[in-house]
């Protein structure tokens, strides 16, 4: 600065440079203008005081003291009654909330608790039903380590109130620092924290909004957790998006929370982990802040606020304690822990000196994550190295873990050597194979997992632990890829080398097993060998005395999906025992499969209302629990499955469509999700009579599973081919019908013989073979299907065993053998009067009018059939019955041209063709079979025109049938010779 | 020269906080405030957090679009800065009339402390207004340090100058408001 300075600024930073003492006579000598000087020294006098002014506070504070200006509601005077309770005073408030210590009397006994009194009033029902939903929920929430709610209700003016244990109590953070709590205190404490938000847990309630204000310790050192749920209490009445984003703490929200995406359990896992680190470092993290919690401790540290000296602190968190909290703290949800129990229990075993679960970032993970992506894709062969060394590392160490003693340095650095020689030979190979470097890069993750499993064989023998860690690695990215038949022939692999390393009864060997027998449900493996292979594994637990385990509930569902084709009952029992084990710990992914199943398994017993609860409890899981909500897409489609079947269509459409929908936004066009959704869809709109809509899902369903899994895949295509084929017949198609039908029955023939699948397929074989006339195929195949349901456990009697002899009952009626349609009607259950409609039902009443046609009954058959009329008009889904109401006209109109009513017969015989030909393909037999009933009622109405058009109509529609039942033929001669004879 | 160092980021930063954007961090952040303060421990903000919180949800891409960090800070910066005088005009229109400061004056015991803290911010935001006027790059620095709760070497680095101008345009601002609070 050579310049005199000529602006306040540069005086007073040139008059700074000076001692204090020193300034007023250079300012006098270098700033002649008074006004400046005087401006000059006001400055250096205000940066002289070193008082606490405003600018030193944070700004926060500021704010915080002008506050803001939202009109509280009025306090409410002391002795306000709020339903049973008297105000006594205002504890506090916050945002959406009054609080205050209100009293009651019971029974003589005063009872005090912590009233709030909520902002905003709940004034649509549909506000007041989910306010009034969730508390009733909470109000189920009993655990001594959570204020419990003890009432709450909507007074008279519409404002709601919750009426909460009071809790004397101080934050668990300041309760830390004011006993002077060692670190192995406030560990313990943390544990007790995680217990009672696993309690919640397990009731599907997640706290969302976990803080040390809402972690309060008693005076007893009791820990007590307030407000549970209540921030989306408190939201009851809002839309879901904006639920989500008003409950949180910044400090201590998940990032899911913040791009408003889904709230799980593992969203309280994380806030625990935040406060696990404010605990054990003393201070708060900065939001995002994903450094360790031993580096937030520096020398500058406020030791009051530690457990111990920083030094110490430093050294007792590093290693385990850093690893558990940025493992609960992990940003993706499914890297946390499961549970907050598996929190306390890795905090525990940390206080116990174990080795514990949490370990550096998982590379494992993202090697999983990684392949996940690429499935199918090319993905360059240097980064799948990198992530299967990567997951191989991790897999070692944590073998390495689990032995602890044992000479494991050198172990260890064999396994590593022996593992690495191994993949530096797959990958040799690859180059080998593939001298263009090129191309060698653009090697898929499958065909170098192919090589690798190829490979695996006769490598790493010295090592087996290590090689049985690789087969479970490789069996898993098959399972990943989908690639099922390949994951296990590695699965096998699997059992044969936990036989071998850990003995033939080890744990490890059943687990193995259930592992083998699941891969199997989705491969070409035969029945008999999963039983074996499940009763192998059964045997093992049992020596064990194994009853509770997360192996012995895998089988338990194993074993369910086993039962399912050959013994309904005994799997809806293996899956509820599956259930109930499952249930005993905090919800999880294996909970709402289990529930699954046994949903599946009520299904197919008819237990529709336990199927539905089941499937809802299911999607209710999959909404907390991060690992479920992929498999929402499985509980959505069957829940859709259960609704049709109670014909609630609306319903059902409802579920499919979501569940295709979140299907194809999770997993990309062309996933197996894709393809079971869209068939299960693509069925019901078939079944709604929305033929050409259901056609065009189903025939892009048949094209996905062969692209997918091959033509004679045994599970995936052949149910597409079943229901396409089905629905292929009902719209008329019936050459396509067949041969879909015929290609689903050859495919469960090979694979599931003897099971109930394949009696499924044969009946809708036969379906299709009694419209085409082949009588004597047809017979043959029900007659199957019939010995295979009774050898399942499927009695005459049984509402299973219903659709066959409906088709029994057609065939006799197709070839006219009217004693034989009558004695299979006969062993049909007649309707209860006012029992809800369903297709079985409808089916069977119309079948009772057309076996009284065929008898000449008119009467009889006009009674049926009004009656499926009525019952189609009360279901209130009529738009979804039409194909229903469109034989039920056509049988009540042939009643009314047998009894002579002309003037009934038109109308109904009207109605019965217009819906056909809204839902029927123009070549349909069905088409046709309206057309000649109307015909006949045109003629003895005397239309001889119009009769005759029908007849040529109908004629042209068979002339396109190169084969066609009797049932449709004679008619249409039968007419033929009357439109010539008159 | 303090006044008249180069500065790379002088654009961004000095972008008028005009527009939808503006709007956008303004009512984000006013609305986390509000969020904060209402389920807060006894009624303490972390402006600090909200600022960086938002910050993370700009940077992810889940939320607005900015060219430069600075453009968002000194946005963020900006709204906070009206926050405080939007409050607290408000907890002066509510008190009373246009009499009410200078009644204020004779009876300050009395005083609400949120009345006097209203009116201590109103006459912060006055003497800012001023401090733009006669050195606009200082008023920057104190609505990134001050409004925004950036450490010096955030703000140096977002404005592109050193830490020890900062220090500097600190303290000549801090001096320059303190005086003109007297």
């Amino acid at each position: 600065m050579n310049a005199t300075p000529d602006n306040p600024r540069d005086l007073f930073e040139a008059a700074l440079a000076l001692a204090p003492a020193e300034r007023g006579a250079w300012l006098a000598e270098h700033c002649r203008d008074d006004a400046q000087r005087a401006e000059v020294l006001r400055l250096l006098a205000a940066d002289a005081d070193t008082g606490e002014r405003l600018l030193d506070e944070p700004f926060d504070q500021l704010l915080g003291r002008v506050g803001e200006v939202e009109a509280p509601p009025q306090p409410l005077p002391h002795g306000t009654l709020v339903g049973d309770y008297t105000l006594i005073e205002r504890l506090g408030e916050g945002g959406y909330s009054v609080v205050y210590r209100a009293e009651r009397e019971q029974a003589g006994v005063c009872q005090a608790v912590a009233l709030k009194l909520l902002h905003r009033g709940l004034h649509t029902p549909e506000e007041q039903r989910r306010f009034r939903d969730e508390r009733r929920a909470l109000a189920q929430l009993r655990h001594p380590g959570i204020a419990r709610l003890i009432e709450g209700g909507v007074t008279d003016a519409g404002v709601p109130y919750i009426a909460l244990e009071l809790v004397d109590g101080e934050p668990i953070t300041d309760y830390a620092r004011t006993h002077r709590l060692d670190l192995r205190a406030r560990l313990r404490l943390f544990v007790a924290v995680c217990r009672a938000v696993e309690a919640a847990h397990r009731a599907l309630i997640v706290h969302r909004d976990l803080k040390p204000s809402n972690v309060l310790v008693t005076r007893d050192g009791e820990v007590k957790l307030l407000d549970f749920g209540i921030a989306k209490l408190l939201d009851a009445g809002d839309d879901a998006t904006r639920t989500q984003r008003q409950a949180m703490t910044p400090a201590y929200a998940a990032p899911e929370q913040f791009a408003l995406g889904q709230i799980t359990t593992a969203t309280d896992v994380y806030a625990l982990g935040v406060l696990l680190g404010e605990l054990v470092t003393g201070q708060r993290r900065a939001p995002g802040d994903a450094h360790t919690p031993s580096s937030r401790i520096g020398e500058d540290t406020d030791e009051s606020l530690l457990p111990a000296p920083a030094r110490v602190v430093r050294r007792q968190l590093r290693g385990d304690l850093d690893n558990i909290v940025l493992k609960a703290t992990a940003a993706e949800a499914e890297r946390r822990y499961a549970s907050a129990g598996a929190f306390a229990d890795d905090v525990e075993r940390h206080l116990a000196g174990q080795p514990v679960q949490a370990h550096p970032p998982s590379r494992w993970y993202r090697a999983r994550k990684f392949v996940a992506r690429h499935r199918g894709g090319v993905a360059s062969s240097a980064l799948f190295l990198v992530a299967i060394l990567a997951a191989l590392a991790l897999a070692l160490w944590q073998a390495h873990r689990a032995e602890v003693q044992a000479q494991r340095a050198q172990v260890q650095a064999r396994r590593a050597e022996a593992v690495q020689a191994f993949l530096g030979d797959v990958f040799r190979a690859n180059s080998r194979n593939q001298p263009d470097a090129a191309k060698a890069r653009q090697t898929t993750a499958r065909e170098l997992l192919d090589l690798g499993a190829q490979r695996v064989d006769g490598a790493m023998t010295d090592v087996p632990e290590a090689k049985l860690s690789v087969l479970q690695l490789f069996a898993q990215l098959y399972d990943d890829l989908e690639l099922a038949d390949e994951a296990l022939r590695v699965r096998r692999q699997a059992v044969e080398l936990a036989r071998g390393v850990y003995g033939a009864s080890s744990p490890q060997v059943a687990d193995e097993l259930v592992h083998l027998a699941s891969a199997m449900q989705s491969s070409r493996a035969t029945g008999d060998e999963r039983k074996a292979v499940l009763e192998e594994a059964g045997r093992i637990l049992d020596a064990q005395g194994d009853v509770d385990s997360p192996t012995r509930g895998a089988w338990l569902r194993r074993q369910a999906e086993y039962y399912w084709n050959y013994d309904p009952p005994r799997a809806y029992d293996y899956a509820r025992r599956a259930v109930r084990l499952f249930e005993a710990k905090p919800p999880s992914v294996d909970l709402a499969d289990s529930l699954l199943s046994a949903g599946i398994q009520a299904l197919q017993l008819h237990k529709l209302a336990e199927a539905t609860a089941a499937f809802a409890h299911a999607i209710e899981i999959a909404k907390v629990v991060p690992d479920a909500a992929p498999n929402a897409v499985k509980y959505y489609a069957y829940l859709g499955e259960a609704q049709s079947q109670q014909l609630d269509l609306a319903g059902a459409e409802r579920s499919l469509r979501a569940a295709w929908t979140m299907a194809r936004r999770d997993s990309g066009a062309e996933h197996i999700d894709v393809l079971q959704t869209q068939q299960r869809l693509g069925g019901l709109l078939c079944d709604m009579g929305r033929m050409q809509e259901g056609l065009e899902l189903l025939r892009g369903a048949k094209q996905l599973a062969i692209k997918l899994r091959g033509a004679d895949d045994p599970f995936h295509t052949r149910a597409v081919l079943s229901a396409l084929g089905r629905c292929e017949a009902n719209a008329g198609d019936l050459a396509a019908a067949l041969a879909d039908a015929q290609a689903a029955t050859a495919i469960d023939r090979k694979n599931r013989p003897g099971s109930l699948d394949l009696a499924l397929r044969l009946e809708r074989e036969a379906a299709v073979l009694i419209e085409l006339g082949r009588d004597a195929p047809a017979q043959a195949d029900l007659d199957e299907a019939a010995a295979l349901r009774t050898q399942a456990k499927q009695p005459r009697g049984s509402e299973a065993f219903a659709a066959n002899l409906r088709l029994q009952t057609t065939l006799a009626l197709a070839r006219g053998d009217l004693a034989r349609a009558r004695e299979r009607l006969g062993e049909l259950q007649a309707d209860l009067g006012d029992a809800a409609v369903s297709f079985d039902r409808l089916d069977r009443r119309l079948l009772a009018a057309e076996v009284a046609l065929a008898a000449g009954d008119a009467t009889g058959a006009a009674v049926e059939a009004d009656a499926a009329v009525q019952a189609i008009a009360r279901s209130g889904q009529t738009d979804a019955l039409d194909a229903w109401s469109a034989r039920a006209a056509l049988d009540a109109g042939r009643a009314a041209l047998l009894a002579r009513d002309t003037a009934t017969a038109l109308p109904s015989l009207h109605r019965a063709l217009d819906l056909r030909r809204k839902l029927l393909l123009p070549a349909s037999p069905k088409l046709a079979e309206a057309m000649i009933a109307l015909a006949g009622a045109e003629l003895d109405h005397g239309d001889r025109a119009a009769a005759r058009v029908l007849a040529a109509d109908a004629a042209s529609i068979h002339a396109a049938q190169p084969e066609l039942g009797d049932q449709y033929r004679r008619p249409l001669r039968d007419l033929q010779a009357r439109v010539r004879a008159e | 020269m303090s006044a008249s160092e180069p500065n790379p980021a002088e654009t961004a930063a000095q972008a008028q906080p005009v527009g939808a954007l503006f709007d956008a961090v303004y009512d984000r952040l006013k609305a986390m405030a509000s969020r904060q303060l209402a389920r807060g421990s006894r009624g303490t903000l972390d402006t600090t957090a909200l600022v960086h919180e938002l910050w993370l949800r700009v940077n992810t891409g889940r939320e607005l679009a900015f060219e430069h960090p600075a453009q968002f800070f000194s946005y963020a910066a900006r709204a906070m800065r009206h926050l405080l005088a939007d409050r607290a005009r408000d907890r002066m229109r509510q008190k009373a009339g246009g009499d009410w400061i200078r009644m204020s004056l004779t009876g300050s015991e009395a005083l609400h402390p949120q009345v006097e803290s209203a009116e201590q911010a109103l006459a912060l935001e006055e003497a800012l207004t001023k401090l733009e006027q006669v050195d606009a790059r200082a008023a920057r620095v104190v609505e990134l340090r001050w409004f925004a709760g950036l450490s010096p070497e955030q703000v140096a680095e977002l404005l592109g100058l050193t830490r020890r101008t900062i220090d500097r345009d600190w303290r000549y601002a801090r001096a320059f408001l303190l005086s003109a609070l007297e």
